[in-house]
């Protein structure tokens, strides 16, 4: 099963592509990607979307983080995608870290 | 210095313990950094995949928004989240795990492709439009991009997770643990010599008395 979290755009885009399980978290409402993560993670979702504006709430990144951590299997797989915004510039290069804290040194 | 490990008597049973600890921890160090290497060889392959399948995903997905918005454009808003909500909804997303390694790391299996026939999509020709269809078509391509980016990217997580934990424990091997097992054998067997020569002095010391009441 695949998950959308999103923003209006977003959304609908992915229903447009089948996606069934698409959830719009109110903006401003504290906690409420939280909830729906944690939500997501118990119905056994195996690959949870979601956009990059949600996840600069450190507590979403938390509970990102706590979710990856907790895991038995591999899922949920939970990636993350730009919005119609496009990739924002001030995003961590996640990738680049993890080579950096992997191999020691930057690769290109 | 490194640490003598405490609480040892200094007998040759546990000097031969020692040496037995330390050619296993030397072996095992050895392992370890072979597996270190293996999977830093494997991460380095894997994080181009993951860079390339970013872009890929990102453009395709740059691309479905354009079109989204301009069906929003001409069908407005609600008119467009209404007939996404019509489309038929399902997905058939096979996942298991294979291991690279030794590290667990998802595959992720669609069912044929994403992309769907223009009247397979649900909604009706009247009240949509043809903007529409292709911003499906740049979701279903996106989508389908999406997930694969999602497994590899999972699998460099999780690689990148089992190479900072083998490089800890090789670390701590080398540099801690085979060092304080050198060292308290040295000091084990410096402290045997040392007992020789004051037993071989308490010896002669003897004799001399016996010799000299004798």
């Amino acid at each position: 099963m695949i998950a959308v979290i999103g923003d209006q755009e977003t959304a609908a885009g992915f229903r447009l592509a089948g996606v069934s399980e698409v959830y719009e978290p109110k903006v401003g409402l504290e906690g409420d990607t939280v909830r729906l993560l944690d939500k997501l993670t118990r119905d056994e979702i195996a690959v949870i979307i979601i956009n990059e504006s949600f996840t600069t709430e450190t507590n979403v990144q938390e509970k990102i983080k706590a979710i990856n951590e907790k895991k038995q299997g591999v899922i949920p797989v939970i990636v993350t995608i730009p919005d119609k915004k496009g990739p924002s510039e001030t995003k961590v290069d996640e990738i680049g870290d993890l080579i950096k804290r992997a191999v020691g040194v930057a690769v290109e | 210095m490194p640490e003598i490990i405490e609480g040892i008597s200094p007998t040759r049973m546990e000097l031969l313990r020692l040496s037995r600890r330390e050619k296993l921890a030397e072996k095992g160090h050895d392992l370890l950094r072979e597996k270190r290497d293996a999977l830093i060889a494997e991460f380095l392959d894997i994080v181009c995949e993951v860079r390339a399948a970013r872009i890929a995903a990102e453009d395709k997905l740059k691309e479905a928004f354009e079109y989204l918005i301009i069906a929003q454009a001409l069908l407005g808003v609600e008119q467009v989240r209404q007939l996404s909500l019509m489309t038929p909804q399902e997905l058939a997303l096979d996942f298991s795990s294979r291991s690279i390694m030794g590290v667990h790391v998802p595959t992720l299996e669609l069912k044929g492709s994403l992309v769907r026939k223009v009247t397979e999509r649900g909604y009706g020709f009247v009240d949509s439009s043809a903007v529409l269809d292709r911003c499906a078509r740049g979701f279903e391509e996106a989508l389908e991009l999406v997930i694969k980016l999602a497994e590899v990217e999972e699998a460099v997580k999780n690689l990148a997770g089992e190479v900072e934990k083998t490089k800890r424990r090789v670390n701590a091997l080398e540099y801690i643990m085979i060092p304080s097992l050198k060292a308290t054998r040295k000091y084990i067997r410096m402290r045997l010599e040392e007992m020789e020569r004051e037993n071989f002095t308490r010896l002669k010391k003897i004799k001399a008395i016996l010799e000299q009441h004798g």
